[in-house]
């Protein structure tokens, strides 16, 4: 309508708006960045981990008996452990462990294919008991569980464990054999004295780092016993929706077979918010700051917009006597806002992408995707708009008789 | 053109009401050449106000070329503001970001005009003032006098049929107030109904009919004598009105 002489006057009179123009394209480019990042964050933290997530416990139990210095008590109280555990109603299945995946704590180790020439393959991995593929609520994909055999093996003097059968996921059974036939044949390490057979292959799931992407869905299972003096750790599978009725038990089941120990039973989710804790928290303040920004960006253009109706009062009223409508006013205003904003979100488009390069570059950010942009220069404008309307619609409060009265 | 009745006009502030018209009726003809004069707070411009559909008033009737306006809605007030009454100010009222040409606009573009249709009534407005030279500048690069001239312009540029100036000489020096005046006089020949408040005698009148304005009232000349006294010195015409 009469967007050319709005924009022809706004050019004429720079001053008046290109702070805020600026204001918008700052918020734009800050804005939407968060929302990348955010979006970014929370597919990976909603991301399946592969496991029975849901249903997952840990028991972790520190010991201060003095029994607990020799081995064979401790190989014993994990097996009574496990059958209490397993045995426990509302319980489906349990394993030891040495560490518990999501957590940001484990070990890994190096194989690669037997007599392979390339590269060894890093291989995050857990010792286990047996009951692995249920307890986690994996899927066997070939080959077999491990059987009691696989718990059988000598050490040699240095305590090394020359060869065991291991299971391995998907992911990893694949990086070692790209063909995909893995089952049944070997790794080693670097060195070639140890090696494993591998008599399974999994389904994948998070290991110890799920944010660790050359790592992701790389576990490697040694059978064995993974308690110790220093700490005995299960993992507990309940049935579906059980976890509140099982864990306010589990502390009590675990005391009553051997009471010399501190025991803490958390659920793997409380795990998972713990090892996204830095950045959930970085989430909350890149939410708030946008939020703040948004929030002073309209409170700005409400601001402009108010002044802008003050300061051309007699512009106003004279627009009036000459035949505009309120209609027309309010619309002078909103069109003029529009404009404003309009300018900011193109320079903001620019800055938005100027920012992205930046942060992809040194803070290994997402590289940003042009819906979102889109879908945050939409925002910016409806927020514009809203915040424009209000002192807008004070404009028609100016009566055409101001034109007469004298200066 | 303008036939008022008994038009009463009342401004309440807090502690005071103040009549600015009352009892005020008015014939105006069409193609009528109509000066207003008047001391200070009289009236004048609460007449203009009303004449022009700036402002309400409390009682009496009003039609303007025919058509009661005393039931309009706003927005019919608007739509005949802008097609039937041009306006002139004492402080020319330019927009100061709008240039010569887009000044001169402002009434069209609320009518909805095409853009070539606009562009020359704009240029033929601007030449019957003269300034189809400066059409590229803004207000505050042209004279008290050019500015006036554009605010003329922008007031016939919608062919109205009325035009209400309000003091358009009162900011200009004299040669430039008759400037303004024989351009009104040039607009009221093609038949256009103009009237005009002024404080200067002289350029009072130049119109084919004065009137007198006091508290609000209009003044029957025929009926007083000796009107002089009626005046407040400093408002009293330097020489006696010779028609009414
Ligand atoms: N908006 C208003 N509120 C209150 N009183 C007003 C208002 N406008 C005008 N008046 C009063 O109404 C009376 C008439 O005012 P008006 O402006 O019509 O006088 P005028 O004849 O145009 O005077 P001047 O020659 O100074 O322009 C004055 O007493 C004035 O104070
Ligand atoms: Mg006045």
């Amino acid at each position: 309508m009469h967007f050319g002489p709005i924009l022809r006057a706004l050019m004429h009179n720079k001053t008046r708006f290109w702070l805020i123009t600026l204001e918008v394209g700052l918020t734009l480019a800050i804005v939407v960045n968060c929302i990348n990042v955010t979006l970014d964050f929370r597919a990976q933290y909603t991301h399946e981990s592969g496991m029975d997530e849901a249903n997952l416990m840990v028991v972790t139990t520190e010991p201060f008996g003095a029994e607990f210095k020799e081995e064979e008590f401790v190989e014993n109280l994990e097996r009574e452990d496990l059958a209490s555990l397993r045995s426990f109603p509302g319980v489906r299945d349990a394993l030891a462990t040495t560490s518990v995946p999501i957590s940001g704590g484990g070990s890994a180790t190096s194989r690669k294919a037997l007599g392979s020439e390339l590269d060894s393959e890093s291989t995050p991995y857990y010792i286990v008991s047996d009951h692995v593929v249920d307890t986690f609520g994996l899927e066997l994909l070939a080959g077999r569980r491990f059987e009691p055999g696989d718990f059988e093996f000598d050490e040699d003097e240095n305590g090394d464990i020359l060869h065991r059968n291991v299971l391995v996921t998907e992911t990893l059974a694949n990086a070692y054999y790209p063909e995909g036939d893995a089952l049944g044949k070997m790794v080693q390490n670097d060195e070639g004295q140890l090696t494993n057979t591998i008599v399974g292959i999994v389904s994948d799931m998070d290991n110890s780092w799920p944010t660790w992407d050359n790592g992701k869905h790389r576990v490697l299972f040694f059978p064995g016993q993974p308690g110790s003096d220093r700490r005995m750790r299960y993992i507990v599978r309940v049935d579906e929706g059980a976890i509140d009725s099982v864990f306010s038990g589990l502390e009590q089941r675990v005391l009553g077979i051997n009471p010399e120990r501190i025991v803490r039973v958390e659920t793997l989710g409380e795990y998972r918010e713990d090892y996204y804790s830095a950045q959930l928290a970085m989430i909350k303040m890149l939410s708030a700051v946008s939020f703040l920004l948004l929030l002073i960006t309209s409170l700005g253009i409400v601001g402009l917009t108010a002044f802008s109706v003050t300061q051309r009062t007699r512009q106003i009223g004279t627009r009036r006597a000459l035949g505009a409508t309120k209609g027309d006013i309010v619309r002078y205003f909103l069109v003029e806002n529009w404009i404003i904003t309009g300018i900011g979100l193109i320079l903001g488009a620019a800055m938005t992408y100027g920012l992205n390069f930046v942060l992809v570059s040194i803070a290994d950010s997402p590289k940003l995707e042009w819906p979102l942009l889109v879908g945050g220069m939409l925002l910016l404008w409806v927020t514009g708009v809203v915040a424009a309307y209000v002192p807008a619609q004070r404009a028609t409060l100016v009566s055409p008789e101001i034109a007469t009265r004298s200066v | 053109m303008i036939r008022m009745q008994n038009i009463s006009k009342i401004y309440r502030t807090e502690h005071i009401e103040t009549h600015a018209l009352s009892g005020f009726s008015l014939h105006v003809e069409p193609g009528e050449f109509l000066s207003v004069m008047g001391p200070s707070g009289s009236g004048k411009t609460t007449f203009l106000n009303v004449a022009g559909l700036l402002d309400s008033f409390e009682s009496g009737t009003y039609h303007l070329g025919g058509e009661d306006v005393s039931t309009l809605s706003d927005r019919q007030m608007s739509r005949i503001r802008n097609e039937k009454i041009g306006f002139i100010f004492q402080s020319f009222n330019l927009i100061p970001d709008l240039n010569v040409f887009d000044n001169v606009d402002v009434p069209l573009r609320y009518r909805g005009v095409g853009a070539a249709t606009r562009r020359d009534a704009i240029e033929e407005a601007l030449e019957i003032v003269g300034l189809t030279s400066r059409l590229k500048h803004y207000p505050s690069q042209l004279s008290g006098g050019q500015q006036q001239r554009v605010a003329v312009a922008r007031a016939l540029v919608g062919t109205p049929g009325l035009i209400l100036a309000d003091e358009p000489t009162g900011n200009l020096d004299s040669a430039m107030a008759n400037e303004i005046m024989d351009l009104l006089e040039k607009i009221n020949e093609m038949g256009t109904t103009v009237i005009v408040v002024s404080h200067d005698p002289e350029l009072a009148a130049r119109a084919g009919r004065q009137i007198y304005l006091l508290d609000g009232r209009l003044i029957d000349m025929e009926s007083l004598e000796t009107p002089a006294p009626l005046f407040k010195p400093d408002a009293v015409p330097t020489q006696p009105p010779t028609q009414v």
